[in-house]
């Protein structure tokens, strides 16, 4: 169970009946629930209480998804991006690790979720029905963390199986809890991949609150892979510190034990990165924080990043570790400058197209 | 809250200095207490206003006029003018509002005093939140959640030499906050050393955050930093002036904080120099060492000037230290 409490519950009265909003009221731990008729009232009025990130993660609310449950991955200025797809069924995030950038995200004093998965359902066949020459990897955890609310919202057991008619898509569930009870038992076809981001457990403790530890990643991700799901890693962010080469090495020589490399369908590497303001609201929430300690720099996408030869190098290391424990398996940065893929690989790829053939090409070999 | 009523009850009178209690600071919401211009104006034209006292039956608890009062006992002035209320007249959050509003007309607040008026009415006159939100931090021109007020009164505790400080150098309440995070003891070090720099507000909060980085990152204090021979030999010496010794403090301070970054800048620097470029041709390093693209830019007024300045680029380009340059990004 992922155990958290909420102070309130809003339920959007158009979503009372859902299949997740009764799940939710059912297994969820809250005081006080409150039915409404207008979300967007309420979450003006949160906006104008100035609640703090602490208190915006003690509150839920359940109302409908309007927009388009799916969108495709932003990217950044002058880095390559694989076009991914994100899939937002929620908003905020109930783990607290430092260097999350929803905080940063003032629009955004509840945790929401939206439970209207018909809506979903058809946005899925908007984007894939008719586009039977792309492959496409649509991702849960832009948001929020794509699994750390599943025991009370099921979430996973109503996706899943909508993903089962198409053969142009993947879904990707990433995380980093333990909290995947429901998957084992469900139907994947190979059509979903499980992900877990790694760091050595330094950084979890001081780092990713809430969140669960790396022996317990790693008992989760082998639980998925009996069951025959393909399993992703990510180390993002990657945080230089005094004995980061030791730890980070650890905990790839952990991964390796534990999954077989053959069932590893990806693995990627992204330093530590943000927009200039996150500092100062982690510096105010989490003072002991020591993510900021190493030599970060702004980049020409606005973002700091440790200085290139830093990032180089730990990136090259990593490589060298992974390739050492998992021969072939595929590596790729996230929002990496080709620059940066051509000094630790030796080449890279042309544009965004090339980075997201790279990945097309992985699914096929891997369910071969 | 309507204090006119107060006139009725109050009485203007001639006090004597010795029965006023100077150690009552109850009602304090000025910082500093000595002013030399009050002293110099009180010795060409004595007190104009009456200050504002508390009569509590065998002393006198000073509401309004702290100043004045000190001021009185420096020149020797025996007795001062005074409005004196009875203490039944005159209830706490009363004098409290008397003495603030009074304030608040005549002269605008320092960040100490805003501290002062703020603990004073949240821990003392005990205030609602709504009224405090919205009538006295807009007053006063904060904006504070519950958890950067609690910061804000930390301020109170500062030594009174930094308090002092930070009201004669008007610093910035960022800054102010960002020194508040280090222990007491560095808290002193840090005025000791910031004292014959003379910052501007961006490079203060520059070299308190490096300060703070450079110490949490290497497990070290304030004082290893400021008494190591490389910032020790800056502060001491006399043969520059005060910018200099800033700027090469606050240059000392980023090679501490940022190794590899200014190794690189050093490094690029050298190498311009052994490529002894002609007068007016300026080569720049990508930002940070993160593009790839090199800049160079020259001014030219004509034909001869451009061919002199196509030479030299042709001539660098044929060199093999240009090659080292390339390689740093």
């Amino acid at each position: 169970m992922s155990g958290f409490n909420f102070q309130k519950i809003y339920i959007d009265k158009k979503v009372k009946d859902y299949f997740i909003t009764k799940n939710i009221l059912k297994k969820a731990f809250y005081k006080e629930v409150e039915y409404i008729d207008d979300p967007c009232r309420i979450l003006a009025q949160r906006r104008s209480e100035k609640n703090n990130i602490f208190d915006s993660k003690k509150t839920l609310l359940l109302t409908e998804q309007r927009g388009n449950y799916i969108k495709r991955c932003p990217g950044t200025k002058r880095h390559l991006c694989c076009n991914y797809y994100f899939l937002n069924f929620s908003t905020n995030c109930p783990l607290e690790c430092s260097y999350c950038i929803l905080q940063t995200y003032i629009n955004n004093p509840i945790l929401t979720l939206f439970v209207n998965l018909d809506k979903l359902s058809h946005d899925l066949d908007n984007l894939l029905k008719n586009q039977h020459h792309r492959f496409f990897r649509i991702g849960t955890g832009e948001l929020t963390d794509s699994m750390a609310l599943d025991d009370i919202t099921s979430y996973s057991k109503s996706i899943i199986p909508l993903f089962e008619k198409y053969d142009n898509a993947l879904l990707e569930l990433k995380t980093k809890t333990e909290n995947i009870d429901d998957l084992p038992k469900l139907k994947h076809n190979n059509k979903i991949v499980t992900s877990w981001s790694l760091n050595p457990n330094k950084i979890i403790k001081k780092e990713e609150m809430k969140t669960s530890s790396l022996k317990e990643r790693l008992d989760a991700a082998q639980k998925c892979q009996k069951k025959g799901y393909k399993i992703g890693f990510h180390f993002d962010p990657i945080i230089n510190y005094p004995s980061w080469e030791e730890d980070y090495r650890e905990v790839i020589e952990k991964m390796s034990v534990r999954i077989d490399p053959k069932n590893i369908i990806w693995i990627s590497l992204g330093g530590l990165r943000f927009n200039p303001p996150l500092k100062s609201i982690v510096k105010e929430r989490f003072p002991k924080t020591e993510i900021f300690l190493g030599e970060l720099i702004p980049c020409s996408d606005g973002k700091m990043r440790y200085l290139k030869p830093i990032r180089v190098e730990m990136y090259k290391k990593m490589v060298k570790w992974i390739k050492r424990n998992c021969p072939n398996v595929f590596i790729y940065f996230c929002m990496e400058s080709k620059d940066v893929w051509a000094k630790v690989f030796g080449w890279s790829p042309k544009n965004n197209k090339g980075l997201e053939n790279l990945f097309t090409e992985r699914v096929k070999t891997i369910y071969k | 809250m309507k204090i006119n009523s107060l006139e009725k009850t109050s009485e203007l009178k001639l006090v004597s200095i010795k029965d006023i209690d100077i150690k009552d600071k109850e009602f304090l919401i000025t910082f500093p207490l000595r002013s030399d211009t009050l002293i110099n104006s009180i010795k060409e034209i004595g007190i104009i206003t009456p200050i504002i006292l508390r009569d509590m039956q065998n002393r006198y608890q000073i509401i309004s006029g702290f100043k004045r009062v000190f001021a009185c006992r420096e020149l020797d002035i025996k007795s001062i003018k005074a409005i004196v209320h009875s203490k039944n007249d005159l209830k706490d959050k009363e004098a409290f509002y008397l003495n603030f509003y009074e304030n608040l007309t005549l002269r605008s607040f320092n960040i100490v005093e805003k501290a002062m008026i703020l603990n004073n009415l949240f821990e003392r006159i005990k205030i609602d939140t709504k009224e405090y939100k919205k009538k006295f931090l807009p007053l006063l021109g904060l904006d504070f959640n519950k958890k950067q007020l609690k910061d804000f009164f930390g301020l109170l505790d500062l030594d009174e030499k930094i308090k002092t400080y930070i009201v004669e150098e008007n610093i910035s309440l960022k800054n102010i906050l960002q020194w508040m995070r280090f222990t007491k003891k560095e808290q002193k070090d840090i005025y000791r050393f910031i004292l014959p720099l003379r910052l501007s507000s961006n490079k203060l909060r520059e070299v308190l955050l490096f300060l703070e980085e450079i110490c949490q990152r290497d497990k070290i204090s304030v004082k290893d930093i400021i008494d190591c021979i490389e910032i020790q030999d800056v502060l001491n010496n006399m043969n520059i002036t005060v910018s200099q010794r800033s700027s090469k403090i606050r240059d000392l301070l980023k090679r501490k904080r940022f190794p590899q970054l200014t190794s690189m800048e050093k490094s690029f620097a050298d190498i311009i120099k052994d490529l002894k470029l002609p007068k007016g041709i300026i080569f720049r390093s990508p930002e940070y060492f993160e593009e790839k693209e090199f800049s160079i830019e020259f001014k030219i007024k004509n034909k001869e000037e451009l061919k002199r300045v196509s030479r030299a680029l042709l001539n660098m380009s044929e060199k093999e230290k240009i090659s080292e340059l390339f390689k740093m990004s």
